[in-house]
């Protein structure tokens, strides 16, 4: 037998060129993007980017792409512009020097960016000092044709033309791409939006000199302006300043000359990232500097809009579509140039925003979240400090690695500062409008106090005039009543309204506490359910022995034993649906007195026998009797919420304990809640109360539990914090104030 | 001779498993049920006990309570069927049928779960179940074989049996091993005794036995 070497090879089927350019680049809008950044990797200072003939019928229709950069020679174009998949900046980090520009057209399939927006692209290019114009003829549609027949053509053995121009002038240089047979419509609107995002194309807070401008033309849609920039051509397009926002903040980093980003676990004591904290005593933002997270060093500005800016944003623009493009959520630069997506439609708005999954959150119209339509966020990420946050291939977002996972979170860390000045603010006003109306309502009284004078004072007046002034003055004289009558009107409408206000705030805060409490339901809903079918089906099968044997004297012994068991299954069985029935009696007035000891020890030996039964915990209650006035039912939710936490912490213990104590001092009542589960987390003893936040996702924590717990503990005028846990080596105790009032 | 039955129960609720335990012993004799509250002591006897004819009656619901407990009854069923194709086992569960995932369901059929219980349903027809499954094993041709086999002495079973074409030779213990996993040297061997056997008594060499 022949020891020939028999050997096969990869061959691209001509289809290979819609797969990595209209396939891949899912929009119109991210194409020209990529095709203007390479004229930024180019060293362009200038890049022309024009419409001829867009907006109705499309058969004269063109699109240019100039830039003055360096250009290209027909070698570049044969080895690299035309070798799909080379990074052919790969090698070489920055362009060349005087700009140093960091390259940041990665992926070397730009070029086919082209095809999504025209069928055809002539490519006519010329380095300084060359005598000639380069021009290369890509007709994409050749490519469509042959895929399109039965014969089997490879994309390596399309043929492209090429030809030469003379130049006018040697020194001139720089890329221009023709592209015609335009594929869709340019509308007023599409240029509108493009326009705004191209001047989000640079980061406003990152030096990039030399310039880098980008000039938009259209031929019919000269007259429209955008940010007082008329899309003539004649100016460069530039980025709105960021006015009208309510609150900023700002975030920076120190990087020692050492520092070692794949060493983390070496200490560096000059190099600190900062990061955003919120001071709730004096409702301010401020800085505080923690150590280089996984994602490397960054630098963000954030811009919070509240109501108040929103509305003054409003008056200004006078259109909602502004404020859409205008506040429109985070956006990061990488190296000055912006890497995260957007798409084209409007009605994706939200979704475009949100590659960073701000919005992915529950019950968002309920509690004080940040949405993206309140905030803007500059992120300064650098190819040199944060390797690890790389663009996918489709430009639609970033590679999942642990690095952007962590980033993600870190942005809506900073984040969280905002909700808690939205809180914050909410409380300030709720007190400002209560004072505010109690005011209004004095000035109404000295109103028509006024107003009773005048009269008064009228009428003496009167007496004095002589019969024929008093005719004349008649009407006058009678005004006085009217008026008096009208304030009182005023007076009582309004009496009506702060009343109706005061009404629905009741019954607002009676909604979310139902909702609260239903969502402790739930919780426990969840954590008996199992325990109960179980125990019904052993209660039912010993019944029915009962039912099937007796009075079989074999079975004497048994049945005795199995009477009393039925019994105590069912006793178990009752306080679940006592408890789960308290629910249905719930109502916000439910104001009344109850002694603590006794209702926590009731839910910890009884209610929650069952579910202790079963997940074999041991619960230990000593408290000292003390009586509370209050709603018992939030009082026990505080207690559901960390009973569930601990159950969860004690998933992996072998000899689970959770205990309960109270004891009285002079100015409070406290109560030590603990377990001997795997404990809380250094740093985050403060974080675990924040709405969201949670360590337990993978067993279905959502991050309410303790956030309602501690909820209801404040509506409660109490306290609660960590502290040392009681039980060693691990575990966790949780102690809650309840101070005495004044009486 | 009846070879006496073993019912293993795996459930980490035994107490309430005391009505079904005692019908049981009823029907099958004293000491012939018995009961694990964790996957792995149960396991552990199980796999000591092959050479006894076993029913297995596995709780679904086993690692519901964070109680140390991480392995389903669908998991213990799989780390069975690893060492053999041959138990029968039954699986049970207090949740309605439509509260199991698609893929657990799967995972039942095509591990040969024999029978899926449901504990809230009448003792009668739980104990139907067991019954079938009784019924099932003494007719199975590999069980009677396995028996046949772990009837001999320890040395019996050790001394060649077979030999194969390719050479290659078996002892008694060595073709229990290859029934119990059902490879095809085992599976010939069945069906070449089921073959002897039909053989046997057309040739009217044996006849059946009332």
């Amino acid at each position: 037998m022949s020891s020939q070497k028999n050997i096969l090879q990869w061959r691209f089927d001509v289809n290979t060129f819609k797969l990595i350019g209209r396939d891949l680049i899912t929009d119109r809008i991210t194409a020209l993007f990529e095709l203007v950044k390479n004229s930024y990797d180019a060293n362009a200072q200038k890049v022309e980017v024009q419409f001829f003939d867009v907006g109705q019928s499309l058969t004269h229709s063109k699109i240019l792409i100039k830039d003055d950069g360096i250009g290209m020679t027909l070698d570049d174009i044969q080895n690299k512009w035309m070798v799909v998949g080379t990074a052919s900046k790969r090698k070489a980090t920055h362009s060349p020097a005087p700009y140093n520009r960091r390259y940041v057209g990665e992926k070397g399939i730009g070029r086919f960016a082209v095809d999504k927006l025209g069928g055809k692209v002539i490519i006519r290019t010329k380095q300084k000092g060359e005598k000639q114009w380069l021009n290369v003829v890509i007709n994409w549609e050749d490519y469509e044709k042959l895929a399109s027949q039965d014969v089997f053509t490879l994309f390596t053995e399309v043929e492209n033309s090429y030809y030469f121009e003379d130049a006018q002038d040697e020194d001139e240089h720089g890329t221009e791409l023709i592209i015609t047979r335009i594929r869709e419509n340019w509308t007023s609107d599409n240029l509108e939006r493009l326009s705004k995002e191209l001047t989000k194309i640079v980061s406003p807070f990152y030096p990039v000199n030399p310039p880098f401008d980008i000039y938009l033309y259209a031929n019919e849609y000269q007259k429209i302006a955008i940010n007082g920039i008329k899309l003539d051509g004649k100016q460069p397009l530039k980025a709105d300043t960021i006015d009208f926002y309510s609150h900023k903040a700002e975030i920076n980093f120190q990087l020692s000359t050492d520092f070692d980003l794949s060493n983390p676990e070496k200490y560096y004591p000059n190099s600190y990232q900062e990061v955003l904290k919120f001071d709730d005593r004096n409702g301010r933002i401020y800085t505080e500097k923690a150590t280089i997270k996984e994602f490397g060093a960054v630098s963000m500005k954030l811009y919070f809009f509240n109501t108040e800016a929103k509305n003054k944003f409003k008056k200004y623009y006078k259109s909602i579509d502004d404020e859409d493009t205008y506040i429109d959520g985070i956006k990061i630069y990488r190296d000055g140039i912006i890497t995260t997506p957007f798409a084209e439609t409007a009605s994706h708005v939200d979704n475009q925003r949100d590659i960073l999954g701000i919005h992915k959150r529950l019950w968002r119209d309920i509690f004080n979240r940040i949405s993206t339509r309140e905030v803007i966020g500059i992120l300064d990420i650098t190819a040199k400090n944060n390797p690890d946050i790389r663009d996918a291939t489709n430009r639609q977002d970033f590679v999942d690695t642990a690095a952007y996972r962590e980033l993600k979170e870190f942005i809506v860390e900073q984040l969280s500062v905002f909700e808690k000045i939205k809180i914050f603010e909410r409380q300030l006003k709720k007190i400002k409008i209560e004072t505010g109306l109690d005011q209004a309502q004095e000035q109404f009284k000295d109103f028509e106090k006024q107003v009773t004078n005048i009269g008064k004072q009228i009428d003496k007046e009167f007496e004095k005039l002589v019969p024929e002034l008093k005719s004349t003055f008649e009407p006058l004289k009678n005004i006085i009543e009217p008026l008096k009558q009208q304030t009182k009107e005023i007076e009582k409408a309004y009496q009506k309204g702060v009343e109706q206000m005061r009404e629905d705030r009741k019954e607002f805060l009676r909604k979310e506490n139902m909702y609260l409490s239903l969502m402790s339901l739930q919780l426990y809903a969840v954590q008996v359910a199992h325990a109960i079918r179980t125990k019904l089906g052993s209660v039912k099968d010993m019944a029915d022995f009962f039912k099937r044997r007796y009075p079989d004297t074999k079975f004497e012994e048994k049945f005795k034993e199995y009477a009393v068991r039925i019994v105590d299954e069912l006793q178990q069985l009752q306080h679940i649906t006592d408890f789960m029935l308290s629910y249905a009696k719930a109502g916000v007035a439910d104001i009344k007195e109850f002694n603590i000891k006794n209702v926590l020890t009731k839910l910890l030996t009884e209610t929650y026998s069952l579910p202790f039964e079963n997940t074999k915990i041991t619960a230990i209650v000593e408290m000292e009797d003390c009586v509370m006035r209050g709603h018992q039912q939030f009082f026990q939710d505080i207690f559901q919420q960390l009973i569930a936490n601990s159950i969860k912490a004690l998933e992996n213990t072998t000899d689970k304990k959770i205990r309960c104590s109270g004891y009285v001092t002079q100015d409070a009542y406290i109560i030590l809640f603990s377990d001997n589960g795997f404990g809380i987390k250094k740093g985050v003893e403060e974080r675990i109360f924040e709405i969201f936040y949670t360590t337990t996702a993978e067993q279905g924590g959502a991050g309410i539990g303790l956030w309602i717990a501690k909820s209801r503990i404040e509506a409660l005028k109490g306290s609660i914090e960590v502290v040392e846990n009681e039980f060693k080596p691990t575990g966790a105790t949780f102690k809650i104030t309840f101070p005495f009032s004044k009486n | 001779m009846k070879i006496p039955i073993k019912i293993v129960i795996i459930d980490d609720k035994p107490k309430d498993l005391d009505v079904f335990k005692i019908e049981l012993e009823e029907i099958y004799g004293e000491n012939s049920v018995i009961i694990f509250d964790n996957s792995q002591d149960g396991l552990a006897y199980i796999f000591d006990n092959l050479t006894q004819k076993q029913i297995i009656v596995l709780d679904y619901d086993l690692s519901q309570n964070y109680n140390n407990e991480k392995e389903t009854g669908l998991d213990v069923l799989k780390k069975i069927r690893e060492k053999t194709s041959l138990l029968t086992v039954i699986v049970c569960t207090t949740k309605p049928i439509n509260e199991i995932s698609e893929k657990d369901l799967k995972e039942f059929i095509n591990n040969h779960v024999f029978w899926l219980l449901d504990k809230m349903e009448k003792m009668p027809q739980r104990l139907e179940a067991i019954e079938k499954a009784v019924a099932f094993l003494d007719k199975q041709v590999d069980t009677i074989l396995e028996q046949w086999i772990l009837r001999r002495t320890e040395m019996e079973r050790e001394i060649p049996y077979i030999t194969t074409k390719s050479g290659k030779s078996y002892s008694l213990n060595d073709l229990l091993v290859e029934i119990r996993n059902q490879t095809p040297v085992g599976v010939e061997l069945e069906k070449n005794m089921i073959n002897l056997t039909i053989d046997l008594l057309t040739r009217d060499k044996e006849k059946l036995n009332d």
